[in-house]
């Protein structure tokens, strides 16, 4: 049965430097924030386990480097993924620009399959900061344009929505491994020429 | 420290410098990246060759400068950074500066508006200080030759990569390699890096340390070239590379900067080679910014100057130096030394000798002509400061040759070991203290034990200290009690004297250098615990002189410094001891002093078989590799001269008593 079987979900936080995507992840496998302000080299990853209904599922978190020249590090680990969180900063407009090509850099990177449907979990982060510029149904308006993917506001600071955002990321990725595994359990059969089998002799046959 | 910006002559500044790290280890590979480059032309050139772009994707030297005063540096910097950073200091307190990037929409309007109309646009009030930021970036980016060129790079990585320098040093060594930089591009990343500095000084506010700005702009300063695949980056890389340019950040105020010692130096054989160039005129002799040539602006320049680079690099320059004494030396038919040891064809050892044999001894051995040379200077010092007036009656007659010089004792190249005959025979320093070494003929055997195979012990020490680098720019007083040999080999480079010594006439070595000599030499005390200090225990068998006549032993150091160094001796401690280790042997002079200038030889000599069975090992004791004329490397194959090695070492000893005979009598 495939609900008893271990898990892994292989997940990719993407976004433009200094949003909050180390801060998310830290938030939601350590429960910890650091003021420490320091910019990722390349990639890094957390694991976390989660009972998502019956199942547990394990959450390998890929943090990602934003620096544009870093990317070409990142795009290696791509490949794989069960899921995409795209991160912004709500305080920063260009940020929110910049999900377009996070996303489609992704898509063209990890090659998935059924690139169409592929889960994506945009969040909106820094939330608790005062001078904000996105307002919520800005960018609630884009993911609906952008087959509907789930929109989430956090404050990976505070705490603000962080378990409940990588929940869904989560479910959606399960739900993708559902259906990918229901492929890979009817495979086109492949017919092997039956040969005629040959009598057993007594003995050896030499 | 000296302002390297501003000096009229920075060729041999720069050639002193790679040497330094050449003999450290960190060889500057040209070649490797010469297709590289070639291959990359600018962008702009092949893509659009109509439209002249101005800033991005051009060559740094190509573009419109201003100079700009900074300290007391005078920089040449692109007006378009000076523009960039004028506008991002008006915003020096935004969080994220560098690291939060611009719009990228708004990015290629001010790109598009820079290369079309005004270097310095107005900033239309959409456009935040991130975007300039990101400007700033992708003009590093898109330089046609990165701004650490990459030679540089890689050499910068190696220094990196040595597990054995502590991180002060290292940084020392980071900004002596960029001083190899192309003059554009030292002076714009000058500039680059001191306003990063001026950033990360508003840390509070901007939250940018320096290792933030590092990861965030390092890999524009430095885009590395993996073998091959350009522009690619791994992890480690990039780590690496982040923490290089932390470093330089946080140490940008000193970039620009040469140690006095290095500029000593070449400011000696600069003075040096303009004789030497007034003297020859009918000898070609290319002396150009040799290392500006070929190393800073070797990317820029094509392939053909690596030839021209060659002639001009300080290894060249001495086995000129050396053949052309040679020459000279061998028209000069008055002296004769007969009574000497040295090695003739066959390998054996000659007692009556003459100077062909003994010219053949010193092309045989690797670093002969360095040491060679050096005491024949020596002995020339000390000739000079003792005023012997029966000097020029002496036996071999050479000293007219001496007396006659303006021009330096360069004429007079003379074996160690003639120089310390002459010395003796001179009247009145018969008992001079100055003269003999002792060596307990106990240690001999050690010293001399060396065969086909080289010793283990020797090859480890080769690399011991090959991997511990010694800056040109740690002068020989940042000398710590902990460092190793290595700080024994570095404050001795770092001494022009005993070097340059070798052939500097005498009368051209400042005198302050000389009485440097003896302290520079001496805050080496240390142990290389790597090694038998026991059985390399060279010193032991020193003595300390008693005489107070220090003028005229001083030189000798030279002779002993290289022979410590090579010989690896493990505990010596120089630096408590007066300049030189002499001790007068009555009645033994001469055969002790053989006995030294042999050995020192034989020092030099097994050295180099060492090094030549150890190929990747780097050089090991700065002034002995450092000026080995590369052509003894490579002509006389290594078999043959193991072989006089051994050869010398047995029959060393058998030798000294005929020796003490012949002066007896």
């Amino acid at each position: 049965m495939a609900s008893r079987k271990k898990v892994l979900l292989k997940v990719i936080i993407l976004g433009d430097s200094g949003v909050g995507k180390t801060s998310l992840m830290n938030q939601f496998v350590n429960r910890k924030f650091s003021n420490q302000y320091k910019a990722t080299i390349g990639a890094d990853f957390l694991t976390k386990e989660l009972q998502i209904d019956d199942r547990l599922v394990t959450m390998q978190i890929w943090d990602t480097a934003g620096q544009e020249r870093f990317q070409s590090l990142g795009v290696a680990f791509y490949r794989g993924a069960d899921c995409c969180v795209l991160v912004m900063d709500v305080t920063s407009p260009t940020s929110f620009k910049s999900l377009e090509s996070w996303k489609d850099e992704f898509l063209i990177q990890a090659g998935p399959r059924d690139p169409e449907n592929f889960p994506f979990v945009v969040i909106g982060n820094k939330i608790d900061l005062e001078n904000r510029m996105i307002q919520a149904r800005k960018a609630q308006a884009w993911c609906q344009e952008k087959n509907n993917i789930p929109y989430f506001e956090t404050s990976a600071k505070e705490g603000v929505n962080v378990e409940k955002a990588f929940e869904t990321v989560a479910r959606n990725a399960l739900a993708r491994e559902k259906e990918i595994d229901q492929q890979a359990d009817f495979p086109m059969p492949i017919r092997i020429p039956q040969q005629e089998e040959q009598p057993k002799k007594d003995g050896c046959s030499c | 420290m000296r302002n390297f910006v501003a000096l009229e002559e920075k060729g041999s500044v720069r050639e002193f410098i790679a040497n330094d790290l050449s003999n450290a280890g960190l060889r500057i590979d040209t070649n490797k990246h010469r297709n590289n480059i070639n291959n990359q032309p600018s962008p702009a050139i092949t893509s659009n060759p109509k439209q002249q772009s101005r800033v991005f994707n051009v060559p740094l030297h190509q573009m419109d400068a201003i100079s700009i005063k900074i300290d007391n540096l005078e920089l040449t910097v692109p007006i378009f950074l000076r523009w960039c950073f004028d506008c991002i200091r008006r915003s020096i307190k935004h969080e994220g500066l560098f690291r939060k990037s611009g719009g990228s929409q708004r990015i290629k309007e001010l790109m598009v508006r820079i290369e079309d109309g005004p270097l310095t646009p107005n900033l239309s009030p959409s456009n935040t200080v991130f975007d300039i930021c990101s400007l700033f970036k992708e003009f590093l980016r898109r330089l046609t030759y990165p701004l650490i060129t990459y030679p540089l790079q890689d050499l910068l990585l190696d220094c990196f990569s040595m597990r054995s320098l502590s991180s002060d040093k290292k940084v020392d060594i980071y900004l002596n390699i960029l001083l190899l930089l192309p003059d554009e591009h030292l002076h714009a990343l000058i500039y680059i890096l001191r306003f990063l500095h001026e950033i990360t000084l508003n840390e509070r506010d901007n939250k940018m340390n320096a290792k933030n700005l590092a990861i965030c702009v390092g890999p524009g300063i430095m885009r590395t070239a993996v073998e091959g695949k350009a522009n690619l980056m791994t992890e480690q890389c990039a780590t690496s590379v982040s923490d290089i340019v932390e470093a330089l950040i946080i140490n940008a105020t000193k970039l620009g900067y040469v140690a006095d010692s290095v500029y000593e130096r070449s400011q000696m054989l600069l003075e040096m080679r303009q004789k030497e160039a007034a003297q020859n005129t009918d000898e070609s002799f290319a002396i150009d910014n040799g290392i500006e040539n070929g190393i800073g602006g070797g990317k820029i320049n094509d392939p053909a100057n690596a030839k021209k680079r060659r002639s001009g690099s300080v290894k060249e320059f001495l086995v000129h130096m050396t053949n052309r004494l040679r020459r000279r030396s061998g028209s000069n038919n008055d002296s004769r030394d007969q009574t000497h040891v040295f090695l003739d064809q066959s390998g054996k050892l000659s007692s009556s000798h003459t100077r062909e044999h003994r010219y053949h001894y010193q092309q045989n051995s690797i670093s002969g002509h360095c040491l060679s040379s050096s005491s024949s200077s020596t002995t020339t010092t000390k000739r000079k400061s003792s005023d012997d007036p029966n000097g020029g009656n002496s036996k071999r007659g050479k000293t007219k040759t001496t007396e006659k010089s303006s021009l330096p004792d360069t004429n007079r190249f003379t074996s160690p070991i003639t120089a310390f005959r002459r010395k003796k025979k001179t009247p009145g320093s018969i008992n001079d203290p100055g003269f003999p070494f002792k060596i307990e003929h106990s240690h001999l055997p050690q010293l001399l034990h060396f065969t086909d195979e080289v010793p283990l012990r020797f090859t480890n020490a080769v690399g011991n200290t090959a991997s511990s680098v010694s800056s040109s720019s740690s002068s020989s007083s940042t000398t710590t009690p902990s460092g190793s040999m290595t700080t024994l080999a570095a404050s001795i480079a770092n001494n022009g004297s005993i070097v340059l010594g070798a052939l500097q006439p005498s009368a051209m070595i400042p005198s302050e250098t000389q009485s440097s000599l003896s302290s520079n030499a001496g805050p080496a005390a240390c142990i290389n615990k790597s090694l038998d200090a026991k059985k390399l225990n060279l010193l032991d068998s020193w003595k300390w002189p008693k005489s107070s006549r220090k003028a005229e032993r001083k030189p000798l150091v030279a002779i002993h410094a290289p022979m410590l160094l090579t010989s690896t001796v493990g505990s010596l401690s120089l630096a408590q001891s007066p300049p030189s280790p002499i001790k007068p042997v009555n009645g033994s002079n001469q055969s002790s002093c053989q006995q030294m200038a042999g050995t020192s030889l034989l020092m030099h000599s097994s050295f180099g078989v060492a090094r030549r069975h150890s190929d990747d090992v780097a050089s090991t004791s700065l002034s002995t590799t450092a000026y080995r004329p590369r052509r003894s490397i490579s002509s006389s194959g290594g078999q043959q001269q193991t072989r006089h090695v051994v050869c010398m070492s047995n029959n060393y000893s058998h030798s000294l008593p005929s020796n003490q005979q012949q002066d007896a009598s």
